[in-house]
């Protein structure tokens, strides 16, 4: 259950079967980010891919000499392209590789514009998704929302990713989905539709437990995108954002020119998949360490290779030495602007406040040390705004709930319109109306009692307190104890035994910080092998931009929509 | 990993296809055929031109065709990527060899001391240090040859070169590695050597009645000592051999490196890269249809010139024709 290799066992595969020779890779928008997720350049550069292509590019030569490896989706566009391309073919011979299930007409007219008979392959490769890490996948769809159904394109590219994501994974699951959410239910009827549609794909070698399927909506537990991160990975997606693993750094002052945009990649980067899971203060130690380690064997570079023993010295150590630099000026970099960042923006406060909001259930004092922080003028829109919406969201029905006052002071503020507006958004998405189950107060005694010891031996980090909704799902599925009430199987069989491949799609988006716990689980329970996905991963302001392109359109027209689904929930 | 091959179906499909166009082609020709029964020049050309289009399925109709054609032959700086590339596998081929002559001759060694072994070392080293050397040039050469090809062409052979000076780099390291521990492990051997030999001497005045030595070595020790210092110089020049092997290496490797991409960074990455290309070719359009726009206005301006001028002279004649 490794995403990451699955895919890039994928375009291996693609690679060795065109043989050798001169190659070039034409692809389309979606899967050149599915390949550079898993392959560098340099690396494929090794296997006789020279070029690397767009379909859409309409200004490539012909080159004879090469030969197409094309990986694509099956989109109607992507098939016109192509067969534009096979009609007036500009590479000696083609190999074509669809990411997904492709349709016979399809197939048909390429067959019919391939008069001069150049392809030589067709398969389909089910590499339809982004590998993360090798246990999260994304799509890297924001705006799947509209209002609390889905966007029907969305949908149906949401489905294909899945039903690629178990095909690649050669896993052929019992589904569950979270009954409380519509739009889980239908993509969990969706690709059950596929799986009986391709059964003969999906007919893998049966093992003792089936995989599981379990299909969640991000409503379910807003507060987890909200938090700021205090681990490498999440908290350089909070502060800096993620995407393919590229980080922009071109906004950071008096940054140097080739370190405008950086790769933060586990694949190939050994500091980074070290400290990827470890908080803040962690890395800082690990970044001092590694920067001695690069002093110590900086002075001999400098040094002039005098004797011919310096300069076997140096030549032995170069690649290792390059490569140790440009890790090394990346993460100081990096760690150096996140700290910047945690301090001109009181995130150390800010964070605290936050956690305290999240976990504990104490309203006078929360609403308290919100007001406080909103008299600080020096923090930010966006980490005002968040308090506000997290207090929104856990003392939504509070007796004496504060919030008309807190939004007068985020106007007195000067905080804009928009994100005003957005907290009744969020409240609107992810209140208690719509959450199946609760995020807050636990219900049953056992976790009563677990919150309380907790309570008693107090906390080790304040910074990181709070565990994702998700966890708690996963430890009761993990158990077997998940109600099926809550989360039903979708088809009449049920699972008996505990499920041991588990695969975890989050409608909505996941976050890095769900990543990490699902990472610890991975690693903590034996015998469980986990997988998490999600239409994206989030931070706090994709997340926002998400809530805000779901365009909720105040309580009125929401409530009426809501009042069947109440009596579905339970 | 699961994998669905529809390839049979598709060249099921194809073939139809192929059929399909084929009878429809000989209905046309029937048809076109039919009604002039004395056959016209005209109606024979045409038949020709349809013998042609069956054999090479109407290729000849496309003008791009044609240029397709000749434009198969692949540019000649891929016979000198072929070249390296086979090169490349024999510098692998007699690294292998070389490795083992070093085993061979630190781990068995003979009693003879023959020099057979060191000198098949010696040849070795020396012929992969060419071989790398002719390796570099070539890929250097690829490089002045990128002048005077496309935009595409010129990524495609960049990206060629950095691939073999990546590789090229690789095999130059671990023969470096190679070279490097075979040098430690003679070093100690020698060491070992001069131990054995510094012992030998005390032994030898260690005896109660010294004086006798005192005079100096017997002959059989002479000619043992000679026979030492023989050898060891016979050690330092090998060592010596290795070491400027390492360091005629050394330049190969510093050119080399300037082709390298460096790993893990962001140039490193396909995405990156494509978009940059992309963004290269609109910037080029961009350019070209602002030199065309200025040319346009060239144009224009030319016009408006000629014509003040048409004016002006036919202002000078008219008023001439007047004043006459």
């Amino acid at each position: 259950m490794n995403v990451v290799l699955a895919v890039k066992q994928y375009v291996s595969k693609m690679i060795e079967d065109s043989g050798p020779g001169m190659k070039v890779l034409l692809m389309d928008k979606e899967t050149t980010s599915v390949v550079s997720m898993v392959y560098m350049q340099s690396e494929i550069l090794q296997k006789e891919v020279y070029l690397f292509e767009h379909i859409d590019s309409s200004n490539r030569e012909s080159m004879k000499h090469l030969k197409a490896i094309c990986f694509l989706r099956p989109t109607k566009e992507n098939v016109e392209y192509l067969i534009k391309e096979l009609r007036r073919p500009k590479y000696s011979i083609y190999f074509l590789y669809f990411s997904n299930v492709i349709s016979k007409s399809d197939v048909k007219s390429l067959a019919e514009a391939d008069e001069q008979e150049v392809v030589s392959e067709v398969q389909e490769f089910y590499g339809d998704y982004i590998a993360v890490n090798p246990h999260v996948f994304s799509l890297n769809i924001v705006g799947c929302y509209q209002g609390r159904s889905w966007d029907p394109v969305q949908l149906s590219r949401v489905t294909q990713g899945l039903t690629a994501l178990l095909l690649s994974l050669k896993k052929c699951p019992m589904i569950r989905y979270q009954l409380s959410s519509d739009m889980a239910k239908r993509l969990a009827e969706g690709v059950k539709q596929v799986i009986t549609k391709e059964y003969e794909l999906f007919d893998f070698r049966r093992t003792e437990v089936p995989p599981l399927l379990l299909i969640l909506d991000r409503s379910d537990d807003a507060i987890t995108p909200l938090l700021n991160q205090w681990t490498y990975q999440a908290m350089v997606h909070e502060l800096l954002g993620i995407n393919n693993n590229r980080i922009d750094l071109s906004r950071v002052p008096g940054i140097s020119k080739d370190l405008k945009e950086v790769v933060l990649s586990a694949e190939n980067d050994e500091f980074y998949a070290n400290n990827m899971y470890l908080n803040f203060g962690e890395i800082g130690t690990n970044i001092k360490n590694l920067m001695e380690d690069f002093q110590r064997k900086k002075p001999k570079e400098q040094q002039k290779l005098e004797s011919i023993s310096d300069m076997k010295a140096f030549v032995e150590n170069y690649p290792q030495f390059k490569k140790m630099s440009g890790t090394v000026s990346k993460h100081v970099t990096v760690v150096g602007e996140l700290s910047r960042l945690v301090s001109e923006r009181h995130l150390m406060e800010v964070s605290e406040v936050e956690q305290e909001l999240a976990c504990q259930s104490d309203h006078s004092n929360a609403l308290q040390n919100v007001k406080r922080l909103l008299q600080n003028q020096r923090l930010s829109e966006l980490d005002a705004t968040r308090l506000v919406m997290l207090y929104a969201l856990h003392y939504e029905r509070h007796s004496s709930n504060a919030l008309p006052g807190l939004l007068a002071d985020l106007r007195t503020r000067g905080v804009s319109e928009k994100y005003r507006r957005l907290v009744s958004t969020v409240v609107e998405y992810g209140g208690k109306r719509v959450r199946g189950s609760d995020l807050f107060s636990p219900k049953d005694a056992v976790a009563i009692t677990k919150q309380f010891f907790k309570g008693l031996k107090g906390v080790e980090n304040v910074y990181t307190q709070h565990q994702p909704f998700l966890l708690e799902t996963l430890d009761q599925l993990i158990k077997g104890k998940l109600k099926d009430n809550l989360y039903p199987y979708l088809g009449p069989n049920t699972l008996r035994d505990r499920p041991q491949d588990i695969i975890v799609f989050m409608v909505g988006g996941a976050t890095y910080e769900e990543a990490f716990t699902v990472y610890n689980l991975n690693r903590t329970t034996p015998g469980v092998r986990i997988v998490l996905g999600g239409t994206t991963i989030h931070n706090t302001k994709s997340f926002l931009e998400e809530v805000n392109a779901a365009g909720f359109h105040g309580r009125s027209s929401e409530s009426s929509q809501a009042a069947p689904r109440s009596s579905v929930r339970r | 990993m699961a994998t669905r091959r529809l390839t049979e179906a598709f060249l099921l499909l194809r073939n139809n296809a192929a059929q399909n166009r084929h009878i429809l082609a000989e209905q046309v020709s029937n048809v076109s055929s039919r009604p002039g029964s004395a056959r016209s020049p005209g109606a024979e050309l045409d038949e020709l031109a349809d013998d042609r289009m069956a054999l090479v399925s109407g290729l000849s109709l496309d003008p791009e065709a044609a240029i397709g054609v000749t434009k198969r032959l692949p540019p000649k700086w891929v016979d000198g990527v072929e070249e390296i590339q086979y090169d490349v596998t024999r510098i692998k081929q007699k690294m292998k060899d070389l490795a083992s002559l070093h085993d061979k001759h630190l781990n068995r060694p003979t009693l003879d001391d023959s020099t057979e072994e060191e000198h098949a070392i010696e040849i070795t080293t020396q012929e992969i240090t060419q071989m790398f050397h002719r390796c570099q040039r070539s890929v250097k050469s690829l490089q002045s040859r990128a002048r005077n090809c496309t935009e595409q062409e010129e990524r495609l052979l960049r990206n060629v070169m950095s691939s073999l000076a990546q590789s090229l780099q690789d095999l130059s390291t671990n023969f470096r590695h190679t070279q490097s521990g075979y040098l430690k492990r003679m070093k100690n051997r020698e060491e070992r050597s001069k131990h054995f030999f510094d012992t030998s001497v005390p032994l030898m005045d260690d005896g109660e009645d010294h004086t006798l030595y005192d005079r100096g070595f017997t002959d059989d020790q002479l000619v043992l000592v000679e026979q030492n210092t023989l050898m060891v110089e016979e050690r330092e020049r090998e060592i010596r051999q290795i070491v400027q092997s390492i360091s005629d290496l050394n330049e190969i490797f510093r050119e080399l490196a300037g082709m390298v991409v460096e790993q893990g960074t962001v140039l490193d990455r396909i995405d990156y890269n494509v978009e940059q290309s992309c963004v290269k070719t609109e910037e080029g359009l961009k350019h070209l249809q602002k030199a065309e726009q200025y040319q346009k206005k060239n144009r224009k301006m030319l016009v408006i010139l000629i014509l003040f001028v048409l004016v002006i002279v036919l202002v000078v004649v008219l008023i001439g024709v007047k004043l006459k």
